[in-house]
Formats: C-alpha cells, sequence, structure tokens
C-alpha cells in the first residue's frame, strides 16, 4: 500500500475542517436549542433547571444534610418539548417548596424534606428513557415524575415496572401508556381519547344550542403519534354515537415537529370544511396556526386539541388566535379556591401566571405523591405504589377536585372547554356550569 | 502494510502488548458480575458496548474502505424494528438478532447498488437522503406503530445481564471480523480501493463489488447492535432509532478514536459512549458543543484520532521523535495502512 504522502495536503485539510464544521453544526442542530426564560442545561441532585425568581425551589430544596426523600424528575427544559416541560418542572419545584416549607414529609412520624434529582431529556425519547433508567438505578430515588410529552412518556413508561419504582406523569396522557398493565405507572392526565369524545360533545352542545348548524363538515387533521389517534378516536366516537351532527370530509396525518405545514393546509383548503380541528403540540400548533392565516384559512371553529390558550402562542400569533378553542386538563380559571392560591403561590414564585394546563397537573403529581408516602409511612417503594393507588386527593387543581387514579394507574377528570377571547382574554366556555364567559360560536371572519 | 508498531519496547513488546491488551479487556468485562456493580454502571457499559460495535462497523467501511456514509441509522434502525418485530412475536433474541443483521444487510445491498456509482461527498448526501426517506416512511408504517414507536413485550423477565452479554459478545464479534478484514486479502482490497478507486481497477478489482461488500458487512454489525438496543430499551421510535444525529454518532466514534485503524473505533466507541452518557446527564446541549470541539481539534491536529495520539506519544516516550516524524506524518494521510 502507497505511504508516499509525508503530510495532508492543503485541499485534503480543508475538506477535513470543513466535515468537522458541518458535523458540528449537525450535532447542535440535532440537541435543539434552549428555551428562552431557561437556563437549559442543569445538572443532577436539586440543581434547578428554569430557577424560579426568588429561588422557589432551592429554598426549601435540601434538607441540609438531613435524611432526604430523593425524587426523580426528567422533563424537557430544552428542546423541541422545552417550554412545557420548563412549566411543568416550574409546577414540581413550587409543590417541592411548599412542602419542604412546612418542614418535609411526614414519614413514620418523622418529617423528610425531598430533594428533587432533575435532569433535562432535551425532548429526546432515548435520552428521556436513559436518564428516568439512570435516577431509579443510581440516584435511590423513591420515585419518578417525568414524561412530557406523550412521545417522552410512552419511552419512560419501560423503566418503572422494569425496576420496580413508582412513576407518575403528568404530561403524557395516551391510551398505550395506560394498556399495558404496568403496575408502576400514574399519570394525572386524564386520556386523550376523553379530551377528543370532549371536543366532540362541546361541538354538538353549540348546534343544540342553536349556534352552528347541524350536518356542518369537519376537517382534521392529526400528529402521526398515539396522542393523534387518540384524539381521533374520541371525536369519531361521540360523531358515531351522535349521528347527524356532523361529517368528517377530511382527516390527515402530520409528522410531529414538522417545519411546514403548507401542503396539508392546501388540502384542508380544498376539502371545503366548516370546522377545523388539530390534535398538535405547542410548537405545531404556532407554525401550523401561523400557516393557517397566511393562507387566507376560515373555518367556523378552530381547535388545536389540547393546546390554544398558551401565552406563547400569543405572543407570536397575535389577536390570530382569538376564538380557537382547546380542550384542556386545567385552567386558571377554575372557581376553587386552592386555584387561586395556587396561582397567587405561582405568580409570588415566578413573576407570571402559569400559561394552560401544564404546572397544574405536575404540580398535583407532586402532592399525589407526598399523600401517597405519607398514607404509606414509609419510604419503601412498593408501599408507596400501593398508597398512590388509593390515594384521593380531596383538594385537587384538577377539574372536579378529586385527583383519584384509576386501576390502570390514570386519573379520569373532566375536561374544560377554553376559548381565547379578543385582548388576550381567555375564558371557561364549556361546560356551561363553569363557563366564565359566553362562547363565540362561530368564529367572526376577519 | 504499514503497521506502526515501533513502541517503547520494540516491535516484540507492541505485538505482545496489542495481543495482551484486547484479551485482559475481555475478559474484565466477562467478568463484570464478580464486581457486584449496581444496574446503573451495568447500563452504561451495555450502552458502551452497542457503540463500539457500531463504531467498529461504521469503520469497515468508512475507514477501511474510505466511503463515508451518513446512512448508518438506515440499518440500525432497521435492525432494532426487526428484532424488536420478531421478539414480540416470540422469536428467540439470538434469533431475532440474527435476522435484524441479515435485514439490515439486504438494505445495504438496495441502497449500495445505486449510491455506490456516487463517489465522495456524492455518495455521502446520497446516503443523507437516503436516511431521511427511511426515516419519513417509518413514521407513516403503521403496522410498526409509525411515529408513535414499537413496544417490545417480552414474555421472560428482564434480566439486565442477559443484555449485557449480548452487547458484549456482539462487539466482540464486531472487533473479531473487523480484525480478519483487515488481516484478508480482502481487506488489502479495501485498502486499494480507499487509497485510490481507479487504481484499484486498474489492478483488477472491481471496487463496486468491494464496496458493496464492506457496506453489507458493516450493515449487518449495525443491524444486529440495533436489535440488541431494542430488546434492552423496549420501546422504540423512527424519531430515535433512524435519527440523523444516530448516524452522526456512528460517524462520529471511529473518527474520534482513528479512523481506519481496527482499536481507534473501540476506543472511540468506550470513549463516547461512556462520556456521552454522563455529560448528558450533566450538561445537556453542551455535550454536544464538545464533541463538536473535541472533533474538530483531533481532525485538525490528529486525523489519526486518538490511536495516532497515543502512538505518537509512545514514539516520543521511546526517546525516538525525531525518526517517528515521517511515520506520524504517514500516519496523517488518512489512508496508509492499518494500524492497531
Amino acid at each position: 500500500m502507497s505511504t508516499q504522502r509525508a503530510r495532508p495536503r492543503p485541499l485534503r485539510r480543508l475538506g477535513l475542517v470543513a466535515l468537522a464544521t458541518g458535523l458540528l453544526v449537525a450535532l447542535t442542530a440535532c440537541g435543539g436549542g434552549a428555551p428562552s426564560g431557561s437556563s437549559g442545561a442543569t445538572g443532577s441532585s436539586g440543581s434547578s433547571g428554569a430557577a424560579p425568581q426568588g429561588g422557589a425551589a432551592q429554598g426549601g430544596g435540601a434538607a441540609g444534610g438531613g435524611e432526604v426523600i430523593k425524587i426523580g424528575v426528567v422533563l424537557p427544559t430544552s428542546g423541541r418539548e422545552a417550554k412545557p416541560g420548563t412549566y411543568q418542572w416550574e409546577g414540581i419545584q413550587l409543590a417541592i417548596k411548599q412542602v419542604n416549607d412546612k418542614g418535609g414529609v411526614s414519614v413514620g412520624g418523622k418529617k423528610m424534606k425531598i430533594e428533587p434529582v432533575f435532569y433535562d431529556d432535551e425532548s429526546d425519547q432515548a435520552k428521556s428513557a436513559s436518564l428516568v433508567e439512570r435516577a431509579m438505578t443510581a440516584d435511590k430515588v423513591v420515585a419518578v415524575i417525568g414524561g412530557y410529552s406523550t412521545a417522552l412518556g410512552q419511552a419512560e413508561s419501560v423503566m418503572p415496572d422494569r425496576y420496580q419504582v413508582p412513576w407518575i406523569t403528568p404530561g403524557a396522557a395516551a391510551s398505550t401508556i395506560f394498556s399495558q398493565g404496568y403496575q408502576w405507572t400514574f399519570g394525572t392526565l386524564t386520556p386523550v381519547s376523553e379530551l377528543g369524545y370532549t371536543t366532540g360533545k362541546f361541538l354538538g352542545w353549540l348546534v343544540d344550542q342553536g349556534k352552528l348548524q347541524k350536518g356542518l363538515k369537519i376537517a382534521m387533521v392529526l400528529e402521526n403519534t398515539d396522542h393523534g389517534v387518540d384524539y381521533g378516536n374520541g371525536i369519531e366516537q361521540w360523531l358515531k354515537e351522535n349521528p347527524g351532527y356532523f361529517t368528517v370530509v377530511f382527516k390527515e396525518n402530520f409528522e410531529l415537529g414538522a417545519p411546514d405545514f403548507s401542503g396539508l393546509l392546501q388540502k384542508v383548503k380544498n376539502a371545503g370544511a366548516d370546522i377545523f380541528l388539530s390534535d398538535a403540540h405547542l410548537q405545531d400548533y404556532i407554525t401550523m396556526h401561523r400557516q393557517y392565516v397566511q393562507a387566507g384559512l376560515y373555518h367556523q371553529m378552530v381547535s388545536y386539541g389540547a393546546r390554544g390558550p398558551e401565552k406563547d402562542a400569543r405572543d407570536a400569533l397575535g389577536d390570530a388566535v382569538t376564538g380557537i378553542f382547546a380542550g384542556i386538563w386545567w385552567s386558571k380559571n377554575l372557581p376553587y379556591p386552592q386555584v387561586k392560591k395556587f396561582i397567587e403561590d405561582y405568580k409570588a414564585a415566578y413573576g407570571r401566571e402559569p400559561d394552560s394546563w401544564y404546572a397544574a397537573t405536575a404540580y398535583d403529581a407532586v402532592r399525589a405523591l407526598v399523600t401517597a408516602i405519607e398514607q404509606a409511612g414509609s419510604l419503601d417503594k412498593t408501599a408507596i405504589r400501593d398508597a398512590l393507588r388509593k390515594v384521593e386527593l380531596k383538594d385537587s387543581l384538577l377539574p372536579g377536585q378529586v385527583l383519584k387514579f384509576e386501576a390502570n394507574g390514570q386519573l379520569k377528570a373532566p375536561f374544560v372547554i377554553v376559548q381565547n377571547k379578543p385582548g388576550g382574554k381567555v375564558d371557561i366556555v364549556y361546560p356551561a356550569d363553569a363557563a366564565t364567559g359566553e362562547v363565540i360560536a362561530p368564529i367572526p371572519k376577519k | 502494510m504499514s503497521r506502526s508498531a515501533s513502541v517503547a519496547g520494540g516491535p516484540g513488546a507492541a505485538r505482545l502488548a496489542a495481543a495482551a491488551l484486547p484479551l485482559a479487556l475481555a475478559l474484565l468485562l466477562a467478568a463484570v458480575p464478580l464486581f457486584g456493580l449496581g444496574p446503573n454502571v451495568i447500563r452504561l457499559l451495555f450502552v458502551t458496548l452497542v457503540w463500539v460495535t457500531t463504531s467498529v462497523a461504521w469503520n469497515i467501511l468508512g475507514g477501511i474502505t474510505g466511503q463515508v456514509s451518513f446512512g448508518f441509522a438506515v440499518f440500525y434502525g432497521l435492525g432494532a424494528y426487526t428484532a424488536a418485530l420478531l421478539i414480540r412475536g416470540g422469536t428467540p433474541p439470538l434469533l431475532a438478532f440474527l435476522a435484524a443483521g441479515a435485514v439490515a444487510t439486504v438494505a445495504s445491498l438496495v441502497v449500495g447498488i445505486p449510491t455506490f456509482r456516487l463517489r465522495g461527498p456524492y455518495f455521502a448526501i446520497a446516503t443523507i437522503g437516503v436516511s431521511e426517506a427511511v426515516r419519513v416512511t417509518m413514521n407513516n408504517l403503521a403496522f410498526t406503530g409509525g411515529a408513535s414507536g414499537y413496544r417490545i413485550v417480552e414474555r421472560v423477565p428482564f434480566n439486565q445481564m442477559t443484555h449485557y452479554y449480548s452487547a458484549l459478545a456482539l462487539a466482540a464479534l464486531a472487533i473479531a471480523v473487523s480484525i480478519l478484514v483487515v488481516r484478508s486479502k480482502f481487506g488489502l482490497g479495501l485498502m486499494a480501493v480507499r487509497e485510490d478507486e481507479d487504481a484499484a481497477a486498474d489492478l483488477g478489482l472491481n471496487p463496486f463489488k468491494y464496496k458493496l461488500l464492506a457496506h453489507a458487512l458493516a450493515a449487518a454489525l449495525t443491524g444486529m447492535a440495533g436489535g440488541v438496543f431494542a430488546r434492552y430499551a423496549g420501546f422504540i421510535h423512527p424519531g430515535g432509532v433512524f435519527a440523523f444525529n444516530t448516524s452522526v454518532s456512528i460517524l462520529l466514534m471511529p473518527v474520534i478514536g482513528g479512523l481506519g485503524t481496527v482499536w481507534g473505533p473501540v476506543i472511540g466507541g468506550l470513549i463516547y459512549g461512556t462520556v456521552q452518557e454522563q455529560l448528558v446527564a450533566a450538561f445537556p446541549n453542551l455535550h454536544l458543543l464538545l464533541y463538536g470541539s473535541l472533533l474538530i481539534v483531533i481532525i485538525l491536529f490528529e486525523p489519526k484520532g486518538i490511536v495516532g495520539l497515543v502512538g505518537r506519544l509512545a514514539r516520543w516516550a521511546a526517546g525516538s521523535r525525531r525518526q517517528a516524524v515521517p511515520v506520524a506524518a504517514r500516519g496523517a494521510s488518512t489512508g496508509t495502512g492499518v494500524e492497531s
């Protein structure tokens, strides 16, 4: 073999530098960006990914050298799901701080403080599962709270039964997670199929109220995940049980996190539907609705599933989000005293109100876990798991005010439908007995 | 073939070290249960061994044959899905891993036959395109769960050591294949193609056939690695196993360790696997910057990677720096033979 070339030629070296630079760019791009308002990278035990103003979590974090209860937290505070993940982490930190400020968790007559072991999974499924496994095997946690969104939760859900550590997801609700017969898996979100069903019910109610005509055509676009499948199934289930109300004239899937939906929206336009229902995550909702507006589309009712009232969307799209309705797991407009207190505490800790439902379900996940530990009276994981099965949080923030896990580990609470109003206002518009404002239907043409 | 074995102690000692060190490492890794390591360490070792396999496999095509592919996630992913489907269907894991390798081999031919008509950067770009096309297809394939992913349900309880030994055996197989390749006439042919495809053809070789065979061999090992990983993960999805950053990671390790060498990709895999796991946990996002910086430094100053650097340091330590200069420079020309 030739060994004549003594040194790399300048051109070859240039090529190598170009290759290296390309790889660097590719790697950085693959990692996604840190969200604004979050410090992004975080370490382990007790370190803060998105430190709240005033150091809310740290104030009552570690127990100053005494015995502590370690809870693993795996959420995305960078990458595609950074915003919702950060909000959930904030809700968790607030709940932990409040527990610690009161002296900690009562375990067999002894007060123990909670120490979170936080990992940012960068919105990456493989990393998410790996970090949950790490928390369960290396960090000696008694439980893990993690899994925003469905995609990340699915990957994580393999680990709890494997290592027999309770896992509570405050942000994943697909039925496939809770239909595996897992014994260590819990979730504070009502199934997504219920979201679809409630959406159908709400639209039917609008027809009954004379606000929409009977027989309108629906165009449905669903993210190609189990979240999308469940949402679509829920809507179709309601339509099947209530024939004649609406007809689905268009149904297509789209890729989660896709950069462009213009082709899909063109098809929606061509379908000539009256109602546009999309199941999308926050970033996709913002991208899709921007292109929806640019394409000059109009529908009598528009929804992006569980996304709609987020401040980020309002900031990005302004008044273009007015009229959009969403079925969500929690609203700050819920008329419960514990909700009002939560909003005050959250505002005091972070300088702003909670955005949509994200922080509330995470906050209640911590409260459910703390209640279970106290009821178990020990840090034995099996005892905590068994106690979680019986937990009944009667002052829950969530609609219905009771947090209780079903036999499959998932919560089943009602959804509320909220609608964006002019001037940045968001009202609960359904069910009628919880409404804080009149529904706008159909959305006026601009 | 140039073998820069001029480490301290002379060629005899170097040969002995070259034979004894891998054996010692293998024995050490095989004896892991005796050390009472926790599940987190075993997990780390498992992941590292999977990366070592893919690194060694990619090196057969990228390092020894000189064909830079950005599309190995295709084989990794297909292997993962094949094993997942079969294991869930009740096939014994060993058969499922072999099937994973077979499917990846077939895929390598499907990908290789058209793309090996292209050369250099055009081939590399084509592999990116193929990889992306496969990922999008898998995102929309209903029977594999589409973008939602696929859950592997086994009837037997999870036993971490079983997974660990699967990964260890596969890594040992990959290294053995790599050694056999570089010591064989076939390996010489691959290196000839890497050095000058036209000259190799003039000498009577069929470069297309050699590239295709190297591709198939590398794909088979990568596919099996995907299968072993999938069984452990218990849940796979196209956005993970078929992701472009999976391809980049597979490519990165041999570059770090030493392209075209036998042990460079092993070292690259060991470093990437262990360091990456810690960095991801401690410094999410920052680890990408660190890898990128490391890559630039290596490519600029030590194109033969860590193996090249170690060789250089060994020569320096032996006090033969002056004589070593031409050797090091020879090594830097990315393709003057295979070092161990």
